[in-house]
């Protein structure tokens, strides 16, 4: 089949007899023309280098979590993809012009936006089925190592009509300034652009950059707990859509008169999907699992996701990590495990100690804390469970939390602090005796003291180092004994064994 | 066209009117490329690149900010050296190889202009930005990368040599962020380090040898 076989429609008074569909079903043979003669599949093994390299090796390195593999694709694929989408569109859109066809092109049956839209369609065509290909990769070599939830549809979507949104920006440059030029500006222009997007929307927590769709890395236990909102998803897909259209429509505008009405109404409907993504996300603002767009937010959404624990089955007191966490178990109780062996059976003591989503752990109003809560990505708090029992809980934000020496010493010293104060001090400051317990089994429980306060008397530490010395048995045995007097402040430091 | 003749009875040109020939065939071989156009458009990256290194350092978070300004510079750079390479693009194909005088002179007088050009706009764009990795590392950069464009352009012609700059920024950008130290990424190597800058150089010096030698590769697509 030629082009001029699509092209030429049988003669006809003022076409009539024709079925409705007839502009559509020519339409579709242009597009398959089109598919057939773009350059975009002389790109394709670029592509896929480039998607090897950069966004399949990055998200083998990711945490095995949904919403982290996932984020490869606006972070990474996008990138890799949209650029060059833009600049071969761009090369397509400036056929006409090249090769010097447009006069001959004009005195043909179809109008000139209908031969655009055919055009913009078969380079878009190899774009989505590259990027198709690149996030299947991706969510195929999640699947075999996710352990827990399902694969989430949104960013696929998203980053689906940014990529259209690229291609259809270079298109349309190629069409309004065929040049040689047009094409690497085009892809290196929208580049630049995405991540101009991208450093603001990093720093932002709210406002119209965060229409970006890479405008994040998202917390580790993003869609764990808590599902993530599709609000803001929905807002880019509404903004991303109209800007699509929008320059669709702006294509027919420009050309000849043919269809102008339809022209037109495309571009208002792509301009009022623009407005409203703009309108929408500037009231976007950043919850903990995820941002919240009070016009789109579904309350019930909110609701914390079932789950059944992980727990460690041979300890007196319970370790327990999230399902999705469950390669985390051996870490986190081996982190917890020195502590527990120090308080467990006493009075006061956690029965369990379990994870618990990021974003439902105490503000920190301390400055030093957030300041180690920034430096760590962990913390643990002591909250008093539904049965009176205390529960130790704890979160993390980094991945390696329990492979790291110095997260793990701050997560164990952090817990060690609030647990052994809570068994012996449990209703005021320590006095002198129960301090020097305090030091001496944070100390067993191979945790480090705060140095940030007055230095201990004497006294205190002298004590401290004898109750270190004992056994474990020893001092567990003595704790279990005497735990009633030391709280009620009736043993002194010269007492203590 | 009197330059197809050949004519054995024609009696070359001496003195002025030889140079005033071959400054006119220069001339015109700059036109065809589109010369005029590249200058304006490289000249557009210079205030662009002094705004976008600029912003980007002014960002709070320090070490985001100064890979973010080595990124965006690197893309600018990138843009350059495309617009370099769609540039040596020719127009007229198998005629011109065949009965083009000087053609080999003519790509190598192309090629250095426009990559002087670009040199200079991203010295400009650079300067006084307290660019991290120093103001003489980003023409290291954009040499190595003009060369990259250059080879594509030999390799798949000049309408997709933007290909190989556009690449090159991923490689690029992928090693500024983790933290790769191997030369042959240039971009993630302090200014003034040897390496990064014989890798850079040897690139550029092969990518004129080919463009001056073999020119600019026939378009491997039609057109469509």
């Amino acid at each position: 089949m030629t082009m001029s076989d699509a092209v030429i429609v049988p003669a006809g008074p003022s076409g009539a007899g024709r079925p409705p569909t007839e502009p559509i079903r020519i339409l579709l043979r242009l597009t398959l023309l089109e598919l057939r003669r773009s350059p975009m599949p002389l790109m394709l093994p670029l592509v896929a280098a480039l998607f090897w390299f950069d966004a399949l090796r990055t998200g083998e390195n990711l945490p095995a979590i949904w919403a982290q593999r996932a984020s490869i694709l606006p972070n990474h694929v996008l990138p890799d993809v949209g650029p060059i989408a833009a600049g071969m569109a761009a090369w397509a859109g400036g056929r006409e012009q090249r090769r010097g066809t447009g006069d001959l092109a004009t005195s043909t049956a179809r109008p000139r936006w209908l031969r655009h839209l055919a055009s913009w369609g078969g380079a878009l065509g190899w774009t989505l089925l590259a990027y198709a290909a690149c996030a299947t990769a991706i969510y195929l070599l999640a699947a075999r190592v996710v352990l827990w939830g399902g694969p989430p549809v949104w960013p696929i979507t998203v980053t689906g009509m940014a990529v259209a949104a690229f291609c259809t920006t270079g298109f349309v440059a190629g069409v309004l300034l065929p040049s040689r030029f047009t094409p690497p500006l085009a892809a290196l222009g929208t580049l630049f652009v995405s991540i101009l997007v991208f450093q603001s929307a990093l720093s932002a927590d709210h406002g119209v950059t965060l229409l970006s769709p890479n405008n994040t890395v998202p917390p580790l236990d993003w869609g764990i707990f808590h599902p993530v909102p599709p609000d803001l998803f929905i807002v880019q897909t509404i903004f991303f859509a109209g800007l699509v259209l929008l320059l669709l429509g702006a294509l027919g505008l420009i050309g000849s008169g043919h269809r102008l009405r339809t022209a037109i109404a495309v571009a208002l409907a792509g301009v009022a999907a623009c407005v409203a993504g703009l309108a929408l996300a500037s009231t976007a603002t950043r919850g903990g699992d995820g941002y919240e767009v009070s016009a789109l937010h579904d309350a019930a959404s909110d609701k914390a996701i079932a789950y059944t624990p992980d727990c460690t089955q041979d300890s007196a007191i319970p370790v327990c990590v999230h399902p999705a966490f469950a390669t985390d178990l051996s870490g986190a109780s081996a982190a917890f495990a020195p502590l527990l062996a120090e308080v467990a059976g006493l009075p006061g003591a956690p029965t369990r100690v379990t994870q618990i989503d990021l974003a439902d752990l105490p503000q920190l109003t301390d400055a030093r804390d957030r300041r180690a809560y920034g430096q760590f990505g962990a913390w643990s708090t002591l909250v008093t469970g539904s049965n009176g029992a205390a529960v130790l809980e704890y979160g993390f934000g980094d991945p390696n939390a329990f492979t790291e020496a110095d997260t793990v010493g701050y997560l164990r010293s952090q817990a060690a602090q609030v647990v052994i104060g809570h068994v012996i001090a449990p209703h005021e400051s320590p006095d002198p005796a129960q301090l020097a317990v305090e030091l001496a089994l944070i100390r067993r429980a191979g945790a480090t003291v705060d140095a940030s306060g007055a230095a201990p008397d004497q006294a205190v530490t002298a004590a401290a180092e004898r109750f270190a010395a004992l056994s474990p048995a020893q001092a567990h045995a003595w704790l279990a004994a005497h735990l009633d007097q030391l709280r009620a402040g009736q043993i002194t430091p010269q007492e203590l064994p | 066209m009197n330059t197809l003749i050949h004519d054995e009875s024609v009696v070359p040109l001496a003195g002025r009117d030889a140079r005033s020939s071959l400054a006119r065939l220069l001339r015109l071989h700059l036109a065809s490329r589109r010369v005029p156009a590249a200058l304006l458009a490289l000249a557009a990256c210079a205030p662009l690149l002094q705004w976008a290194v600029r912003s980007s350092l002014s960002q709070t978070s320090l070490s985001g900010a100064r890979t973010s300004a080595q990124q965006l510079s690197l893309l600018l750079e990138a843009a350059t050296a495309a617009i370099v390479s769609a540039a040596l693009h020719g127009p007229f194909g198998e005629a011109e190889r065949i009965a083009g005088r000087r053609l080999p002179l003519l790509r190598l007088a192309t090629a250095l202009l426009l990559t002087v050009a670009a040199l200079a706009v991203v010295y400009v764009g650079v300067l006084g930005t307290a660019m991290p990795a120093g103001e003489l590392s980003a023409l290291r950069d954009t040499a190595g990368l003009v060369g990259i464009g250059i080879l594509s352009t030999v390799l798949v012609g000049g309408h997709f040599a933007w290909i190989g700059p556009v690449s090159y920024w991923v490689l690029g950008a992928y090693a500024l962020t983790e933290n790769w130290h191997t030369p042959w990424t240039w971009p993630g190597r302090p200014g003034g380090d040897l390496g990064a800058d014989l890798c850079a150089s040897a690139v550029f010096a092969a990518a004129l040898l080919a463009i001056t030698l073999a020119g600019p590769g026939r378009q491997g697509v039609s057109g469509s």
